[in-house]
């Protein structure tokens, strides 16, 4: 059973007066355990979107969503996804540590304290953890969103532009932990504009540009060698 | 279920009371203070009170437990609030329960600051006077709290004078002690004459006014001023009737707010502190369970996005 399986996705907004923009068309996506698929595209093309409805909180218009055989949008298939959005504006006079031992209480962890120690150590937020959330850094509040998806280990991890904003000791030590992770059965979602945040990590590369699938693959295949990568940018150039 | 409303309840709790709320609360609280502080009747300013403290309440408050939910679903907190697995029940009773407790604890700190700084304030302390008799010289008797010391001030008003006759004798009586005093010209509707306590004498103080004729008196009792007493004492007492409202405005707020805006949210409250609900058992409740059931609809929709 696949970890993540989303059939022809399709999702569009509303905007007045009734006129319908399609934000994703057609759309396949199927993450099987050990596997990173890194989904690159231009803005706009439906990266965030589509990891929204992969984690369950959007529904599409069309087409079906499971992770682990459960619906996307159950709290079934919730226990098993960690989502980290692109940002957050994180309630401001909370500190670090407060805010993680809420949400990893609110996710029922037993060792809720231990967890919190750990992915606080892995995202180099250690002496940050009484800090109010208002008064960190872009990047810092990043290292805040990656280490609450981490908290329970889950087995599907969508990371939306994970790396951004991070420091290189930051990003190799997550790096690190996500091959880590890949290696023990979980699978990955990793959307970046930028190719080489999928170097050494991702196994599949998705591309979609103006909500549709405009190239699928395993990564040796899209980025290795120069004609590939040749190839892939002028799929994302062309996006326009 | 439980455990996830309290951890929810008190992360609202938190947000709510940061320190900028705490110090606007406490700034209100100062101001309205100062205001209360500057009336002239311990009437006035009891009425003051209690009308500054329900609208600064509903103003500081209401915006502020709007804002929490709303804010995190901006921010995309919310989000990952969602994946948790917590019931939107559960969810919802913690925002109540939360936002419910925070505001009491504003509301306290702002109506303490206005008693703190307008309590202080001396107030004449009167007494009312007794008629002990139907004469057309009435007398009329104040009981005096013990150990207080004169002279006293009498409060009196006339309801008409004929220029030229406008003397009042006055007789005080206390035990065994009389003492006349010498007519006196009343120039205005209404005078204070000051009384001697005729100490050491003790008990009630007998006062017998002996108007001049052409001069009317009030049929309404006079009074005595006995002494001072802080405003804060017995004025200025918190305005419990107005909780029930502010209660209600509160779940309005947050109904609104599980589900949309911040300024529908606003404005749910305000029309709600608007309402007056009818009078018997069933009203409060049942409003109370209404607003509960669409904050928790609210917030079931909104973790899925359902809602515009």
């Amino acid at each position: 059973m696949p970890l993540l399986e989303a059939r022809q996705i399709g999702h569009g907004y509303l905007r007045f007066p009734a006129r319908r923009l399609v934000s994703l068309e057609g759309v396949d996506l199927v993450v099987e355990r050990g596997e990173c698929w890194g989904l690159v595209g231009p803005n706009g093309s439906g990266k965030s979107t589509l990891l929204r409805i992969a984690a369950g909180l959007a529904e599409p218009a069309s087409g079906h969503v499971t992770v682990c055989g459960e619906r996307a949008t159950s709290r079934a298939g919730h226990r098993h996804v960690g989502f980290a959005p692109e940002s957050v504006r994180w309630p401001a006079n909370l500190g670090v540590g407060e805010v993680l031992l809420e949400l990893a209480s609110l996710s029922r962890l037993r060792d809720a304290g231990p967890r919190v120690d750990r992915v606080v150590a892995l995202t180099g937020l250690s002496e940050l953890l009484r800090r109010r959330l208002g008064t960190l850094s872009l990047g810092q509040a990043r290292r805040v969103v990656l280490a609450q998806a981490l908290l329970d280990e889950p087995d599907l991890l969508l990371l939306d532009e994970p790396f951004s904003g991070l420091d290189s000791l930051v990003i190799m030590d997550l790096r690190e932990h996500l091959r880590a992770r890949l290696a023990a059965g979980a699978g990955i979602v990793l959307a970046s504009h930028r190719l080489e945040d999928f170097t050494d990590l991702a196994t599949h590369v998705l591309v979609l540009r103006a909500g549709r699938v405009a190239g699928a693959g395993p990564a040796a295949e899209m980025l290795a060698g120069s004609e590939a990568r040749a190839g892939l940018s002028a799929l994302l150039g062309s996006a326009g | 279920m439980l455990g996830a409303a309290l951890i929810v309840s008190a992360g609202t709790v938190r947000r709510m009371l940061s320190p900028q709320a705490l110090v606007l609360a406490a700034l209100a609280g100062l101001l309205a203070g100062l205001a209360v502080r500057a009336l002239p009747a311990a009437s006035l300013a009891a009425d003051a009170y209690a009308g500054l403290v329900r609208v600064l309440a509903a103003v500081l408050v209401l915006p502020l437990a709007a804002s929490v939910p709303t804010a995190d679903r901006a921010g995309g907190y919310e989000q990952l609030v969602a994946l948790r697995p917590l019931s939107s029940l559960a969810w919802t009773a913690g925002r109540i329960s939360g936002s419910v407790l925070g505001m009491a604890m504003l509301v306290l700190l702002l109506a303490g600051t206005t008693r703190w700084v307008a309590g202080a304030r001396p107030m004449p302390e009167t007494v009312d006077g007794s008629r002990m008799n139907v004469a057309s010289d009435p007398q009329w008797r104040f009981p005096l709290p013990a150990g207080r010391r004169g002279p006293f001030d009498l409060q009196l008003s006339v309801l008409s004078r004929t220029p030229g006759s406008q003397r009042l004798a006055i007789d005080v009586t206390r035990g065994d002690g009389v003492l006349s005093l010498a007519p006196r010209i009343f120039p205005r509707a209404q005078a204070t004459v000051p009384l001697p306590d005729l100490w050491p004498e003790r008990g009630d103080l007998f006062v017998t006014l002996h108007p001049g004729p052409g001069l009317v008196l009030d049929d309404a009792p006079p009074r005595l001023v006995v002494g001072t007493v802080p405003l804060g004492r017995d004025a200025l007492a918190l305005p419990m009737s107005a909780c029930a409202g502010l209660f209600l405005a509160l779940l309005a707020a947050l109904a609104a707010a599980c589900a949309f805006h911040f300024e529908t949210a606003c404005l749910a409250g305000l029309l709600a502190l608007a309402v007056e609900l009818p009078e018997g058992r069933w009203p409060l409740p049942a409003a109370v369970a209404l607003l509960a059931l669409i904050a928790t609809l609210g917030t079931a929709l909104q973790r899925r996005s359902a809602m515009p």
